[in-house]
């Protein structure tokens, strides 16, 4: 299938299951942020779970169908409209030439993810299509999608069968949030007073939010010295925590170093939550082990497949 | 002085643990950390997915489906203690990349404010810039970005008070008593000196970038016509890297 972009959105890039073994070259991981909605959205098109899909960020756009197929729309609901006329997400969609997709402001959650049947067909750069901006990589060159811009599949045999995700695998996207957190690595640099302030406060999304960081404003985090320490590595998810005492969440285009004391790690599977973020929503952190983080991973797998068995059972 | 050869293990979230071996930025630690980067990579490890080193820390990404925290933890632990018995920790390769740089003009700004902040002439300070061998201690901040250690204090300056909006990649800077090379075009505030026609960052190479952590570089001052005729080379990939 082809879309033509007619109206690109606010921020929509080419994404998949990012980059691996490339951060220690200073190249970000990259990939979508939201992996839940990601890896339902190639189901419900009969992709593998790591085809690289459309990331729209807070309004999508308009494109326009210029060779049928089948897609899928998850994650944030922009009011997805077909020929001006509603259509649901998280079921499969046939689009005919000459339809007119359109997604507008998101109402629930952020970002939303647009799966093409066959997966998007752009090269993979560095092992990965995920669009990297920096780096002038990855995606439609390296960029944002621009007017007039094709987006394209892989050739896919017949139409996959039309399946719908049933109704309580739908997330609810929520204006208040707790996120599951790891404390550290640099927890030692907090008064006791900070990491209490941390982790019984709430928390708001600023307007200063995008694919490599999260501003949050609130109570200020209290250093025991200083904000600043020679620079490490950052993980996905890990909040860092400047001289102004704000936190900063970090997320998949982050630099691969930085040189301020990370207070916690959001967890794997929360790192949706922040994905789903709008700013003005607020956030509260929960300290939890790695070992409970480990086995909230492997059940977070575990689900996948179970979805994905019960929507083969349905299609069948 | 007292360090901690042997790392402390924090972890960072689910899928990382931090190695850290100091906080501070020091030869001897910075040698550790990626000598024992070298040793993890030639182990046969599938649970290790992904390792980056920094001035003082490896972060070590791990698939928390093959490992848990503790069993690896463990299996670091006994690495980098029997590699600390063998004596073996600064063992990395030492090799030295000649980097050309075109110096001042309009490749090097602020070449001229380095020299009167120092009162040194210009040539003074591109003699001192380009006379010893600095170690890239890591690569962060951006694709391919050197964090270089080793710069003499006689030709350290401020940053600007306004960052320029642009600075083309390949910029030499100095930015306090650091040097490093823009790898990408960037904002920026560091005293831009002069330029590499190198490129440390080219996603069509692999590796995509030209430099890891624990390499050396020394610059070398160029013409306007050898700088040309690199440009060229490079355009026609027949350029070679001067190791020395």
């Amino acid at each position: 299938m082809k879309l033509l972009v007619k109206k690109p959105g606010l921020f929509s890039t080419i994404q998949d299951n990012g980059r691996m073994f490339y951060q220690k070259y200073g190249i970000s991981q990259s990939g979508v942020l939201d992996d839940y909605s990601y890896k339902i959205s190639n189901m419900l098109v009969g992709n593998k779970l790591d085809e690289a899909v459309l990331e729209l960020t807070l309004f999508g756009g308009e494109f326009e169908v210029i060779e049928s197929g089948t897609i899928a729309i998850t994650g944030a609901d922009m009011s997805p409209k077909v020929n001006n006329k509603q259509v649901p997400m998280w079921e499969t969609l046939e689009l005919s030439k000459g339809d007119v997709l359109y997604l507008g402001f998101a109402k629930e959650g952020c970002r939303a993810y647009i799966a093409l049947g066959g997966g998007i067909d752009v090269p993979i750069v560095l092992g990965s299509r995920s669009t990297y901006l920096r780096g002038k990589i990855g995606g439609l060159n390296g960029t944002i999608l621009q007017e007039g811009d094709i987006v394209s599949s892989f050739k896919t045999k017949a139409l996959s069968n039309k399946c719908r995700l049933p109704a309580e695998f739908i997330p609810k996207y929520l204006q208040d949030n707790t996120v599951r957190v790891i404390l550290g690595p640099q927890i030692n640099y907090f008064t006791r007073n900070g990491v209490k302030t941390f982790l019984t406060e709430k928390f708001i999304f600023t307007n200063d939010i995008n694919r490599m960081a999260c501003r949050l404003d609130g109570a200020s985090i209290e250093h025991k010295i200083s904000g600043n320490i020679v620079s490490d590595g950052t993980p996905n998810g890990a909040i860092q925590v400047p001289e102004n005492g704000k936190p900063i969440i970090l997320l998949n285009d982050r630099q691969t170093t930085g040189g301020y004391p990370k207070i916690a790690c959001a967890i794997t599977v929360d790192i949706e939550k922040i994905a789903q973020a709008k700013p003005g929503d607020s956030v509260g952190f929960k300290a939890i082990s790695v070992p409970k983080a480990h086995l909230i991973y492997k059940n977070y797998l575990g689900n996948i497949i179970l979805i994905r068995n019960v929507l083969n059972s349905f299609s069948t | 002085m007292e360090r901690n050869i042997l790392p402390k293990f924090l972890p960072a979230g689910d899928r990382a643990l931090t190695v850290e071996f100091g906080n501070e930025i020091s030869e001897e630690i910075n040698n550790t950390v990626i000598g024992l980067k070298y040793i993890l990579e030639q182990q046969n490890m599938p649970e290790i997915e992904e390792i980056i080193p920094t001035y003082r820390s490896l972060l070590v990404y791990y698939n928390p489906l093959l490992t848990d925290l503790v069993s690896l933890e463990n299996k670091i632990k006994y690495i980098a203690n029997s590699k600390i018995s063998t004596n073996n920790t600064t063992k990395t390769k030492n090799k030295t990349c000649v980097v050309p740089v075109l110096y001042g003009g309009e490749y090097g700004p602020d070449l001229a404010f380095v020299a009167k902040y120092n009162n040194l002439t210009e040539n003074e300070v591109i003699e001192i810039h380009s006379s010893v061998a600095y170690k890239v201690y890591m690569i962060g901040f951006a694709p391919g970005f050197p964090y270089l250690g080793g710069m003499s204090k006689k030709i350290a300056a401020p940053r600007l008070e306004t960052p320029r909006k642009l600075v083309y990649a390949g910029s030499v800077g100095i930015a306090g008593s650091q040097t490093g090379i823009y790898s990408i075009d960037d904002p920026g505030g560091w005293r831009i000196i002069g330029r590499t026609p190198l490129k440390l960052y080219n996603p069509n190479n692999n590796p995509p970038v030209l430099f890891s952590a624990g390499d050396y570089i020394k610059f070398k001052p160029i013409t306007i016509e050898v700088c040309e005729e690199i440009k060229k080379q490079i355009a026609l990939k027949s350029y070679n890297l001067e190791w020395i």
